[in-house]
């Protein structure tokens, strides 16, 4: 057996022994000396200690990727540079030329049109699609007409986001929902505008009301991936029931969380563009007419803002919503409440209002408390069930689930070594920044934890861990000095410190090279381990700004977590 | 050893990697906190610097994130795939990198007044262990890495690289000897430097 199978037969043996390679070279007297060395050498790399990401690292890289797949899957929904169609369309100006133009699509676009009928978001001919429902638009120039190629619209995007649930591109999905929701309010709003006769041919309160009750079973699918992504191991659950929505929506909790983290999210929040979600633009460009009319309009219309309100906070968006409370508010005062089918509509809409308070962005609960207290207000016979101000409920460590397309700001690098590739991501230190009110951004099936850092006890390290200045080996247990990025200072115990040393600046060097010799520069040479641990300490943990030792015992150390004083704190010296 | 077999179980695996080959952003996101740990293991390894190994892991999962679409199920495990990615990445990473000062001879350029400490050093510590990989090739870095930190068996080292289980011993043979020298001699350097 040549000395490659030799080592590898030896390899296995020795992990069967559990690596006691001094009882394993006991028996196997037989091996040759390079395969000793090869098992020596093994052994010694099987006993490093294994490096964990930081936490803080984690969920860096985890915004960033949810950013680019947020990114992604817009850009596969918006429209490419111009096609023939759109081309076309720039020349058509105003509804004078509108007839012009459907002559044109009749003729020249029908190839196209046909083509492009079935295009979904992603294929090359979806520009093609929207381009033809944008002559369309042009090409309709009775209010009626505009109304009813809105809704058509609406109609083929929610077709759309049907199909893109089901092929999981729930992200996808979701924005085109928020498409349907502004077509529809542009539908609304020209019906508005125009006083048009819901009686007519063109019924567009029924258009609406059906669009709705598809576009809220599609929202429900989404919902509903978006929760088993959550929780795989939970079973899955039609949420269409808005009661059940807070039951499989339960926030836990992470104890680990670091403050810069939390700063940093915020941060990074704060600097972001408001919300780009469709219907979040579409509603700040199109705000909803108030409707003075009572009936089954009003009705239907109180039904949609509160659909819509809902989009808008699960989108974050705050202005829109409150914007939409107040219409939905104004719409609630307006209806006749004595009717018995009114009150449970208005009893239906507060139960699905409510169902989304727990989970709702800070920035959009007064919105729905707005709306909620409207409902409240005409519905007053104390059947409503209260609500309460879920902001008192939820635990300070929190794990929040978000939900807007944000756009986050570019990072500055914390130092100079780190790669200009880095993608995207939070920063880090922004203090002061009240993130009671700034939107959140979604996360897909991952949570971003935010809290209040942890208090660390204090560590105390015995006599027996830190070496004396006698460098002899006494058989204590060795320390790790490894500590891991995080504001929570972690001592573990490592075989490969095997006492027979006592700690150097080596062991600092792993961290940062900088801040050993800068220890070395302000306190010239250290006689006892514990006071050279917290020269190290103190510079590359800026964040411990107690460190203290006994002078009685100097082999004893003390490490606590407060809050930075300094970052450079002069400790005397024997 | 750690645990060679990472949860979710295979077929839930194999679930997970074929929803996320269709673009479900939710799967992958499952796939990369499962396996975030072990490729930033290998990656630290690898290059030996916090830093680099964070910017390094985030580049492998983007990477394979923008593949995904192009990934095929040849039985192998997904992690493999990624380490694949990884150790591309790597190299690419040294042969863009401008060669650096070690960090030994910074420390002893900087500090005429050593502390006597220093001068007791005869042990091998884990920084060296770590410097001492970084030294070996490619090749060998990674069949280490994945034999003895990842605690991959023969036949999975095999998988990744693209290797028999007989060119894999081999390699591992000549691995571990190449590091055990490497080993020595850092531990000879240091005595003389020392001295």
């Amino acid at each position: 057996m040549g000395d490659a199978n030799l080592l590898a037969v030896s390899l296995g043996e020795l992990e069967q022994t559990g690596w006691n390679l001094d009882d394993y070279l006991t028996i196997r007297k037989d091996l040759s000396d390079s395969v000793v060395l090869g098992l020596l050498a093994a052994t010694r790399i099987r006993r490093e200690p294994r490096p964990v990401p930081s936490d803080e690292f984690r969920r860096r890289a985890r915004s960033s990727f949810v950013f680019l797949v947020q990114e992604q899957a817009v850009s596969r929904l918006t429209i490419s540079p111009p096609t023939l169609v759109q081309r076309i369309r720039r020349f058509l100006v105003g509804p004078v030329l509108g007839p012009v133009a459907a002559v044109v699509l009749a003729t020249s676009g029908a190839g196209i049109g046909l083509a492009s009928e079935r295009a979904h978001p992603g294929s090359p001919l979806y520009p093609a699609k929207i381009g033809i429902e944008r002559l369309e638009q042009f090409a309709a120039v009775l209010p009626a007409e505009q109304a009813r190629v809105r809704l058509s619209i609406a109609a083929t995007r929610l077709a759309e986001a049907d199909s893109e649930l089901k092929s999981g591109n729930a992200t996808g999905a979701r924005v085109l929902l928020g498409q349907v929701d502004a077509e529809i309010e542009a539908a609304h709003g020209i019906v508005a505008a125009h006083g048009l006769d819901n009686s007519g041919p063109v019924n567009v309160g029924r258009q609406i009301a059906a669009l709705s009750t598809t576009r809220d079973s599609v929202l429900a699918g989404v919902e509903t991936k978006r929760l088993a992504a959550e929780s795989p191991d939970r079973p899955s659950r039609n949420i269409s029931d808005p009661a059940k929505l807070a039951e499989v929506t339960s926030p836990s909790v992470d104890p680990k969380v670091s403050p810069p983290l939390a700063t940093a999210v915020v941060e990074r929040v704060e600097q972001q563009s408001p919300p780009t979600t469709v219907a979040a633009s579409a509603s700040r460009t199109q705000p909803p007419v108030v409707e003075k009319a009572t009936g089954a309009a009003s009705i239907e219309r109180g039904v949609r803002l509160s659909r819509l309100l809902i989009v808008q906070v699960q989108a974050g968006d705050g202005a829109s919503a409150m914007a939409t409370a107040r219409d939905f508010a104004d719409t609630v005062h307006e209806l006749a409440v004595s009717e018995t089918g009114v009150r449970e509509v208005l009893r239906q809409e507060r139960s699905s209002l409510a169902a989304c308070l727990p989970t709702a962005p800070p920035s959009t609960r007064d919105a729905l408390q707005v709306a909620l207290s409207s409902i409240d207000s005409v519905l007053g016979d104390g059947a409503a069930e209260p609500h309460s101000d879920s902001t008192s409920k939820i635990p300070t460590n929190e794990r929040i689930s978000m939900d807007t397309a944000v756009t986050p700001a570019s990072v500055s690098p914390k130092d100079g070594s780190r790669s200009k590739k880095r993608m995207a991501g939070p920063t880090r230190d922004l203090p002061g920044v009240d993130r009671s009110s700034i939107p959140l951004p979604e996360v897909l099936g991952i949570s971003i934890v935010l809290g209040p850092p942890p208090v660390a006890p204090p560590v105390s390290i015995s006599p027996e861990e830190a070496r004396p200045s006698g460098h002899e080996a006494n058989g204590g247990p060795p320390v790790d000095w490894f500590a891991t990025r995080t504001n929570t200072f972690e001592l573990t115990q490592a075989s490969s410190l095997a006492a027979k040393r006592p700690l150097s600046h080596n062991d600092s060097r792993r961290i940062h090279p900088k801040p050993h010799r800068k220890v070395a520069k302000a306190h010239g040479p250290l006689k006892r381990p514990a006071e050279h641990l917290a020269g190290v300490l103190k510079v590359t943990h800026p964040g411990l700004s107690t460190v203290s030792y006994s002078m009685a015992d100097p082999a004893k150390l003390s490490v606590e977590q407060t809050p930075v004083v300094g970052l450079f704190d002069k400790i005397p010296r024997l | 050893m750690p645990s060679v077999k990472s949860t979710p179980t295979p077929t839930n695996e194999q679930q997970l990697v074929l929803r996320a080959v269709r673009r479900d952003a939710a799967a992958y996101g499952m796939l990369y906190e499962t396996h975030l740990d072990r490729v930033y293991r290998y990656v630290y390894f690898r290059v030996g610097s916090t830093v680099e190994a964070e910017d390094l892991t985030e580049h492998v999962f983007l990477k394979a994130w923008e593949a995904i679409e192009r990934y095929e199920d040849r039985g192998i495990p997904f992690i493999a795939w990624l380490y694949r990615l990884a150790h591309n990445l790597v190299v690419d990473h040294y042969r863009a990198r401008r060669p650096t000062m070690p960090l030994e001879d910074v420390a002893e350029a900087e500090e005429p007044g050593a502390n006597t400490l220093d001068s007791v050093e005869n042990e091998i510590d884990a920084e060296e262990v770590r410097v001492a990989v970084r030294k070996l090739s490619p090749e060998h870095q990674q069949l280490i890495v994945l034999r003895f930190v990842e605690g991959m068996s023969h036949a999975e080292v095999a998988q990744i690289t693209g290797k028999t289980e007989g060119a894999t011993r081999v390699v591992q043979y000549r691995a571990l000897q190449s590091l055990a020298r490497v080993m020595q001699g850092e531990r000879e350097t240091s005595k003389s430097g020392r001295r």
